[in-house]
């Protein structure tokens, strides 16, 4: 799971933005503990996380992913996303977040 | 002999998609509720396929048996809706909750539940047939709009989702169903 969180507007990438992810893999539903992770974004905005391979639950091949607004004091509105991979056989998923002022 | 040929070939229709299904691999990442609620909804497919031709009398049974096998199968039908969201609810109830309420994001799950409450509707008008206030053929026409509407909004369903159900299998189910369904909704309509 690779992606990038930016301001809207401007496009300024966000540092040390939270995200939160979590998906149905071959370890497990997406429920299970052990299928949620976080990490945080680099000097450019930049997030990257390994995880088990994403298989089609509830129809399609998907992930989930949250900016909660609650673990930082940056001002940015929280955010859920819940994009698709194109093939089932896909093993990276790109996300872009773009963050607006609360 | 024809007759044996009819049952085998109908029991082949039936069975293929579960058969197929029961070989998907993702059903090695599920637990035992998911996997059930997603052979119930696959059951309550294939038992589509059954329910135009009963009613139809396109299998060779007697009228009076071909009806009370209508009924039972229907509610069957019912019981495998029931079991599939019931399923689906245990595992995920805030994606059922989005289906229900018409909001999810996905495409399929509208005509999920569009079917389901056409099953809904066509079980009870069977349950309250005597009760209702219809003519016989003015209750078969509505009851058979009812079995259009689940067939339709069944193959919408299943043939949108990324599933156990294998590809081959389920587009041939498919046409099969929307075939049986629509010969026998064209003998309905007719009749009047």
């Amino acid at each position: 799971m690779t992606g990038t969180v930016l301001r809207a507007g401007d496009g300024a990438p966000i540092p040390n933005a939270r995200i939160q992810m979590w998906a149905h893999t071959t370890e497990g539903h997406e429920r299970d503990q052990r299928s949620h992770g976080a990490t945080l974004t680099d000097a450019q905005g930049r997030f990257v996380m390994d995880m088990p391979q994403i298989v089609p639950a509830f129809g399609q091949p998907h992930g989930h992913l949250a900016y909660d607004a609650d673990y930082d004091d940056n001002g940015f509105q929280t955010v859920f996303l819940r994009p698709i991979m194109a093939r089932a056989s896909d093993t990276t998923l790109d996300v872009q977040f773009v963050l607006v002022p609360a | 002999m024809r007759d044996t040929l009819i049952w085998l070939g109908l029991a082949a229709a039936v069975a293929a998609p579960i058969v197929a299904a029961a070989f998907s691999p993702l059903l090695q990442w599920r637990d035992g509720i998911y996997i059930t609620a997603g052979f119930a909804g696959i059951i309550g497919m294939a038992l589509l396929l059954v329910q135009p031709l009963l009613a139809a009398g396109d299998l060779p049974l007697s009228q009076s048996r071909a009806r009370r096998v209508h009924r039972v199968t229907g509610a069957m039908l019912f019981t495998a809706v029931v079991v599939h969201v019931a399923g689906l609810w245990i595992t995920s109830p805030p994606d059922v909750i989005d289906a229900l309420t018409f909001t999810s994001p996905t495409p399929f799950a509208v005509w999920g539940v569009i079917a389901m409450w056409a099953a809904l509707a066509a079980a009870l008008m069977a349950l309250l047939r005597k009760r209702l206030p219809l003519r016989p053929m003015t209750w078969r026409q509505v009851h058979m709009t009812l079995a259009l509407i689940i067939a339709g909004g069944t193959i919408a369903h299943a043939l949108l989702i990324q599933g156990t159900m294998e590809v081959v299998t389920k587009s041939a189910l498919s046409a099969l169903v929307a075939l049986a369904v629509l010969r026998t909704a064209r003998l309905i309509f007719r009749r009047h």
